[in-house]
């Protein structure tokens, strides 16, 4: 359907030249109200104190709102009007026959003590301006990034917080996906794909028992995760696809044995689906995939407020993620200690999402989720991992579902961690798996697997 | 026709415009102009709209009928002939007499508990009726100084208004050259005190 003429894009209505005339004759009329208000000569000072104060304020929210939700704030003048309110509620009520308390400093953005200021109104107009000013700055650089995506191709990164606010995001089409390069063989070299909101730090350390082993392996930060989070503007399962894809060209690896972990099998399951004749087989480690869908959501969404938030794409997942956005280097650095069972390195490194990223991953398991009809009818060689301990993909959720004849499935000890928690366990199982096709078993006839040597 | 997932996702892009190459609709440089003409505009009312105080208003502005209800110090019992401590007293200071019918009006206002002092530097030429309002000569400002009442810009004495309470605490003081149209402030001050 056309887009109606002169209807803009939702992001950028608050900007509409329409909406800000109206908002402005509201605005202009009400501040000559408030201003006649102040009958005598001597209090109209007190007008200009709390008009500069509330703007200051406006443009303090608005950078805070365009910074954590990376796109302009509603009522760009309203707010202004709304926060002079706020800040003379003592004068309003003054008519009213309640005299000014210091308390009311406290309520009413310093409505007593902002007159106190050195400089009166000269300081407040210079400091109103400067904050305007900076709002101004920055919404001209989120607009150029966006102007600049565009010129890229690309659909705009709105939504994106963090950096991705004044620097357009790169096109994944001209760059490859951030990754990590371990060992030289090139005989079926193995690409692992991580899970939902972690990086390729998850498979670092079995990774590196497989390099150890001779086998050449590649650890990508999928797009818009970790390195990748600057990389792309769109996170559905095909763009992650492509880029994997485009990564592999761009090492000239021809065919590859592909591994996901948790959401990443979805990865993995979309590119043997957009390109077959370059996988050899595929290893699902934990895939995230539920004989329910319905119940799995829920019980995902019980895990925390946040995740409910995320679920339900309420907004508030949006906020709070872009707050941590905004806090990423802060967030980096407390992750660890409030994941003191993860390695260092996998926790620190989990907060290194955009929001639209781990959203759309997460939507896509609900709603996309291209492993049950692969898991039906494979048309590689297909092996899944369990975890017994698991609570996030639990394994009877896996075993449940319909599955083809000809994949092997193997139950080992462990919970939702196993690259990083039994790295010598899982790079064993994948190099069981390298090694010959005669280890592919029959379906429900699991194999289950303890002793690892992991610790 | 039930829309598919895709059609759904299109068209939550499509309301986002998140289509690939759409463009922002307005140019970068629009924020940056919008500040331009804000700061102008904004300058120019603060310029034109908020004068510095008049000869008759307090040197800082901000001390000026600021509404803040005072803890302010205790005057004595008798000071220039006005005795406080027996209901509140809300002290006038003017040069000269006001015009009868505005202070007739503005007596209105206010409520009887309190009782109305006018406090003149030098006797008036005039008699002022002393039905309406009892009139005290204080050419020495001894009531201002009991009450703090802060002096002008042009250093002559202070026109306003000073409220005691029936403690004999000071709980309002300020200049105020237009007094008689602001006597809800008097009133609300008067609420609040015993």
């Amino acid at each position: 359907m056309r887009r109606a003429r002169g209807q803009w894009p939702r992001a950028y209505r608050p900007l509409h030249l329409q909406t800000l005339l109206v908002q402005a004759v509201v605005l202009v009329g009400a501040e000559v109200a408030l201003y006649t208000s102040y009958s005598a000569h001597d209090a109209h000072f007190h007008w200009a104190t709390h008009v500069l104060v509330a703007l200051l304020a406006t443009a303090l929210w608005q950078s805070l709102h365009l910074l954590v939700a990376a796109r302009p704030a509603r009522g760009q003048l309203l707010t202004v009007l709304l926060f002079h309110l706020w800040a003379m509620w003592p004068d309003l009520i003054f008519r009213l026959g309640v005299p000014h308390f210091r308390w009311m400093d406290v309520l009413a953005l310093g409505h007593v003590s902002a007159h106190y200021m050195p400089g009166g109104d000269t300081t407040w107009l210079v400091l109103a301006l400067t904050a305007v000013g900076g709002y101004a700055v920055l919404l001209q650089r989120w607009l150029a990034a966006r102007h600049a995506e565009a010129t890229a191709g690309l659909p705009p990164a709105l939504g994106i917080g963090g950096a991705g606010i004044i620097r357009p995001q790169m096109d994944p089409r001209t760059r490859s996906l951030a990754h990590e390069h371990f060992g030289t063989s090139a005989s079926d070299p193995l690409v692992l794909l991580h899970g939902l909101g972690a990086t390729a730090a998850t498979w670092r350390p079995a990774a590196q028992v497989l390099a150890q082993a001779g086998h050449k392996v590649l650890l990508p930060d999928l797009l818009g995760f970790g390195s990748s989070m600057r990389l792309g503007t769109r996170f559905g399962l095909a763009d992650q696809a492509d880029a994997v894809l485009r990564l592999l060209q761009h090492h000239g690896l021809d065919r590859v044995h592909l591994v996901g972990h948790s959401w990443g099998c979805l990865v993995a399951a979309a590119v043997a689906e957009r390109a077959p004749e370059q996988v050899s087989r595929l290893t699902l480690v934990e895939p995230a995939v539920f004989a329910d869908p319905d119940t799995a959501r829920a019980r995902f969404a019980r895990r925390s407020w946040l995740a409910r938030a995320t679920v339900d794409d309420s907004g508030l997942g949006g906020l709070v993620c872009g707050t941590m956005c905004l806090l990423r280097p802060a967030f980096a650095r407390l992750a660890p200690r409030l994941e003191p069972d993860v390695p260092e390195e996998v926790a620190r490194e989990g907060v290194q999402h955009s929001y639209p990223a781990y959203r759309d991953a997460l939507r896509s398991i609900w709603e996309d989720n291209p492993l049950p009809a692969l898991l039906r009818s494979p048309r590689h060689p297909v092996h899944v991992i369990v975890a017994e301990q698991d609570e996030t993909v639990l394994p009877g959720d896996v075993l449940d579902l319909e599955l083809a004849a000809g994949i092997e499935t193997t139950r080992v000890e462990g919970t939702h961690a196993l690259p990083f928690d039994r790295p010598q366990l899982t790079a064993g199982l994948l190099m069981s798996g390298i090694a010959g096709s005669e280890r592919i078993g029959p379906a429900h006839s699991p194999s289950a697997l303890s002793d690892d040597g992991d610790g | 026709m039930t829309p598919t997932q895709s059609d759904r996702s299109r068209s939550t892009d499509d309301d986002w415009g998140r289509e690939p190459g759409r463009r922002p609709p307005l140019p970068s440089w629009v924020p940056l102009a919008w500040w331009a003409a804000l700061a102008v505009t904004l300058t120019s009312v603060v310029v034109v709209l908020v004068r510095p105080p008049g000869p008759l208003d307090q040197p800082d502005p901000a001390r000026q009928r600021d509404g803040l209800l005072l803890e302010g110090p205790l005057v004595p019992s008798t000071v220039t002939g006005v005795e406080f401590g027996r209901s509140p007293v809300v002290l006038l200071f003017d040069r000269e007499p006001p015009d009868r019918q505005e202070l007739a009006s503005w007596l209105g206002e206010v409520p009887r508990r309190a009782e109305v002092q006018l406090i003149l530097p030098e006797p008036p030429a005039a008699l002022v009726d002393p039905g309406l309002v009892e009139v005290v000569v204080d050419p020495d400002g001894r009531l201002a100084d009991a009450v703090a009442l802060p002096a002008p810009v042009d250093g002559g004495p202070g026109i306003g208004y000073a409220v005691v309470d029936s403690r004999r605490q000071v709980r309002y003081s300020t200049l105020d050259p237009a007094y008689l149209v602001n006597a809800f402030e008097v009133t609300t001050i008067l609420k609040w005190v015993p």
